[in-house]
């Protein structure tokens, strides 16, 4: 009678243990989406090509001075090569943050089944466990291991969704501020450098196209100068648009970053995870696209 | 007081376009102007250009400056976050130490001085062990 109530008890306990595991399971977050959107926008943030053609601006447009021209443009190069370790490290720390979050986002969590075994043959070892006068019964110790296991997952998971959307809600008006003025400076200064350039090489040309005219020379030297003024004009549109794409890249990771906060309480919500994958993926396509400027 | 990046943005702005304004008028005057008076106005065109790209300059350092904090608190987040990454997988040497301590104890329990000084040993090398991988 006493037996039947102790095994009665044990099922109830098994029950209530199984149940919890079951409940802990299936409040895990699939959180690949996170993952996704923060690992492609960690490796876009870092792209240094942009920083590296703003840099080098002053230099290049060096070569359309005039040879008489004294005053170089040494009062721009030197602060701008000391501009490039702070907008390198801008990106660079961006970027390691969005890598961190997706560490965290990242599916899989460490194996434990082998440490969870070894910990039940240490019982076993130590006399803890096992048959005879030991105080947990072998099946015993074996159902509870292959419990614990389930559990610590489950434990670990919903440990790291914590710790996700504890970041997100710190860092976001952080993200926001650093994203915001990156693209400003992309957009406005750096777009402002590549007028400046334009106008470099508009007055290079010009000249030259003027004064074949004084001397009447219609047909040789303009067309030519023309032909080669659009050449050089093409490449500085092409860092142009490397700028826009950029620009947009840094637009999707803010809007990206925004949404993840406003939905951090349900990052399994299947819509957001769509959004966040639809960001991710027109990430990969702008950064695709800088790329093919650049070949 | 000290210019906002607006500001500086500004004044590039109106640098350049005097540049280029006179620019067009060295164009369009070309064979009226001499020699001389070419070249002052080239130079001074190139004098703009080149005030304007200090100030494109001055800009993009003023908004950095503006960023400074934010990317220093971001850089915090992230230590934050690289910490969580290593403590779930030191989540494997803390059973590999648990197991080490469960056997010391029955080793103790069992009172063979043989088995305590075995077990402690291992113990105390697991916790070495796990101690190293933490340790960058």
């Amino acid at each position: 009678m006493e037996e039947t109530g102790i095994i009665k008890h044990c099922r109830i306990t098994i029950f209530g243990l199984l149940l919890l595991t079951s409940l802990l399971a299936s409040g895990c977050a699939d959180l690949q989406a996170v993952r996704s959107f923060a690992k492609t926008s960690a490796a876009t943030a870092d792209y240094r090509q942009i920083v590296t053609d703003y840099v080098e601006s002053p230099t290049r447009r060096k070569r359309y001075h005039p040879d008489r021209y004294a005053v170089q443009p040494a009062g721009t190069t030197t602060p701008r090569a000391r501009q490039k370790t702070l907008l390198a490290g801008s990106q660079r720390v961006l970027a390691g943050y969005l890598n961190a979050l997706g560490d965290l986002a990242a599916d899989e969590l460490p194996d434990v089944d082998s440490e969870i075994d070894g910990l039940a043959k240490a019982l076993e070892k130590a006399g803890f466990a096992g048959d005879g006068d030991a105080a947990i019964r072998k099946e015993t110790a074996s159902a509870a291991g292959s419990i614990a296991k389930v559990l610590t997952r489950a434990v670990l998971d919903h440990w790291r969704q914590d710790r996700i959307q504890k970041i997100i809600r710190e860092t976001d008006g952080n993200v926001q501020t650093v994203v915001a003025g990156l693209r400003e400076i992309v957009l406005k200064d750096f777009n402002a450098s590549l007028d400046i350039e334009a106008e470099a090489v508009r007055k290079y040309f010009e000249s030259s196209i003027a004064a074949a005219k004084s001397r009447n020379d219609e047909e040789a030297v303009p067309p030519l100068a023309r032909i080669l003024m659009q050449e050089h004009l093409d490449r500085i549109r092409e860092r142009r648009d490397r700028l826009s794409s950029y620009a947009e890249v840094l637009k999707k990771i803010c809007t990206g970053h925004a949404d993840l906060l406003a939905n951090v309480d349900k990052l399994e919500d299947k819509a957001l995870q769509e959004r966040l994958e639809k960001f991710a993926a027109d990430i990969r396509i702008l950064y695709k696209a800088i790329k093919e400027i650049y070949a | 007081m000290p210019i906002s990046a607006d500001q500086a943005r500004e004044i590039a702005g109106g640098f350049l376009e005097m540049s280029h304004a006179l620019g067009s008028y060295r164009f369009c005057n070309w064979s009226r102007l001499t020699k001389s008076q070419r070249q002052g106005l080239e130079n001074a065109e190139w004098d703009m250009l080149n005030y304007s790209s200090s100030f494109v300059t001055a800009a993009a350092g003023i908004a950095l400056a503006d960023i400074e904090r934010d990317l220093s608190e971001i850089a915090t987040t992230t230590a934050e976050a690289k910490k969580a990454v290593a403590t779930i997988k030191e989540v494997k040497n803390v059973m590999k130490v648990a197991a080490a301590l469960i056997q010391l104890g029955g080793a103790i329990a069992s009172r063979n001085p043989a088995a305590i000084s075995r077990a402690a040993a291992n113990a105390a090398k697991t916790a070495k062990k796990a101690t190293d991988r933490r340790t960058p």
